[in-house]
């Protein structure tokens, strides 16, 4: 009986050393098991935050993705100088292209006052003004002095109330909207003029003023013309040999089968974009 | 009576001892655990990083391609995805052009170490030099191009007929007929090729001072 009561008190003591070292081991582990909960806890608070960041750039990016485009471009008009070329364009796509002559970027030098002109194609952003059908051409002066050199002669300019007396005698003057050449008898024939046939008399090339019939040439810039200010101008020509050059005195010639088709297509207000 | 109390304590310490040891087992396996689920957590965070910066890095490039669309001047735009570069102002292209884009490249050695990539954003041209510009080809491009240094390497018209240079170090430039870069398949890393086409349409076009996107 003292035998069984002594073993049991054994196994009392031996399970009491057992649950002492466990419970330290088990103090232990809890310890360890806290401090890795803290650092992964850590972590996951570190990913929650870059979680935030992820779904607010995914937003922003949504957001600026899904925008509308800053402004929805028209269609709108290019001309590449050095390659001598239009593109008639919308979005970047091409609706119409055909090959132009630009500006010959010659200078020209009027002796005497010191005028210069320069015939460059203006490169930028430049805007369709108006749309003529079969235009007018005013010559401007520089092409009176372009003629005079050509045909060895000397200039005379012509003014409103300002006549020119002839070697025979006759008197040019302006008479309305018409340049007249009135003969000592009385005889009066309107002058008129076209390109390459300006008015000479008297080994003198006249210029009209601005405003006569004398200085209203037509069929020179072809069928159509999209005007863009400052006058500068796409439009036809009567030479089609010169498309492809440089040899305009600034505006964009264009064949007229192409100014044809892109007079239709074309409406004022459209940008023209010149490089 | 003594043995009865001995024999309940015995079940009661032994119910203690039990649970002590399942609760042992219970912490290792948890500890265990722990550090898979830290790694997960790792690895979602970066994951997670990596996505961000992904997306602020394109959303840069769409702010950045909206603000091309709004500059009126004229200016370049290159998108390095679709290898185009455009002329353009307010949105419309007046030109598009291919392009060839050189391979990201480290030169140099630590610590001088600089890495040649093309760069993102806004840049503006700090100068345009035509075929009389006499350029000096790094000693590192004949390494990459397997080529010996040549005694006299200040090449004019290396670059080509015309050459932009941005303030971000890039050159956008055509197939020179002289030097290392005269070679299609071969670009100047964190450079641009263009075609002598493109470069006569553009040369009087672009100018210091323009701006060109990066996209």
């Amino acid at each position: 009986m003292m035998k069984r009561t002594h073993i049991y008190i054994i196994i009392v003591i031996l399970l009491c050393l057992s649950a002492l070292a466990l419970i330290n081991n088990a103090i232990y582990l809890s310890m360890q098991r806290n401090i890795a909960y803290l650092i992964f806890q850590n972590k996951m608070e570190v990913y929650e935050g870059a979680s935030r960041q992820l779904e607010s750039t995914s937003q922003m990016l949504s957001a600026v993705q899904t925008a509308p485009e800053p402004w929805n471009h028209g269609p709108y008009l290019v001309v590449s100088i050095a390659e001598h070329y239009l593109w008639y364009k919308q979005e970047g796509k091409v609706i119409f292209k055909a090959p132009v002559a630009t500006g010959s970027e010659k200078t020209l030098v009027r002796l005497g006052n010191q005028q210069t002109w320069r015939f460059d194609t203006p490169r930028g952003r430049m805007v369709v003004q108006d749309k003529q059908e079969d235009p007018i051409w005013v010559p401007p002066d520089w092409h009176y002095v372009e003629q005079s050199r050509l045909k060895g002669v000397t200039l005379f300019h012509l003014d409103y109330g300002k006549t020119l007396t002839l070697s025979d005698a006759s008197v040019v003057s302006v008479v309305g909207y018409n340049v007249v050449r009135r003969q000592p008898n009385g005889a009066t024939q309107i002058l008129t003029a076209s390109e390459k046939k300006e008015i000479i008399l008297d080994g003198m090339l006249v210029i009209p003023p601005l405003g006569t019939t004398a200085r209203r040439y037509k069929g020179v810039l072809g069928p159509y013309s999209l005007e863009l200010g400052d006058g500068y101008a796409i439009h036809g020509t009567d030479q089609p040999e010169s498309i492809g050059h440089s040899v305009s005195h600034g505006c964009v010639r264009m064949y007229n089968e192409d100014i044809t088709k892109l007079f239709k297509l074309v409406k004022i207000g459209t940008p023209v974009y010149i490089y | 009576m003594l043995s009865k109390i001995l024999v309940a304590l015995m079940g009661v310490l032994l119910f203690l001892n039990v649970i002590l040891f399942s609760l042992n087992v219970l912490y290792k396996w948890e500890m265990k655990q722990i550090p898979s689920l830290m790694t997960k957590a790792e690895q979602l965070r970066l994951e997670t990083i990596s996505k961000t910066k992904a997306n602020r890095m394109a959303l840069n490039m769409e702010i950045t391609r909206r603000m091309a669309k709004e500059n009126t001047q004229l200016h370049l735009t290159v998108d390095t995805t679709k290898h185009l570069m455009f002329l353009a102002s307010e949105g419309a292209q007046l030109r598009a052009m291919n392009i060839k884009t050189g391979k990201d490249t480290l030169i140099g050695s630590p610590p001088d170490r600089v890495r040649m990539v093309l760069p993102a954003g806004k840049r503006l041209v700090t100068n345009v030099v035509d075929d009389t510009y006499v350029w000096t080809a790094p000693a590192w491009v004949y390494a990459q191009r397997k080529q010996r240094v040549p005694t006299e390497n200040a090449l004019k018209g290396g670059l080509g007929s015309l050459a932009i240079f941005l303030d971000s170090g890039t050159v956008i430039y055509s197939r020179p007929e002289v030097g290392p870069l005269n070679d299609d398949n071969y670009v100047l890393p964190g450079s641009i090729q263009i075609s002598s086409t493109d470069v006569k349409a553009i040369r009087k076009a672009v100018q210091a001072g323009m701006v060109v996107y990066f996209y």
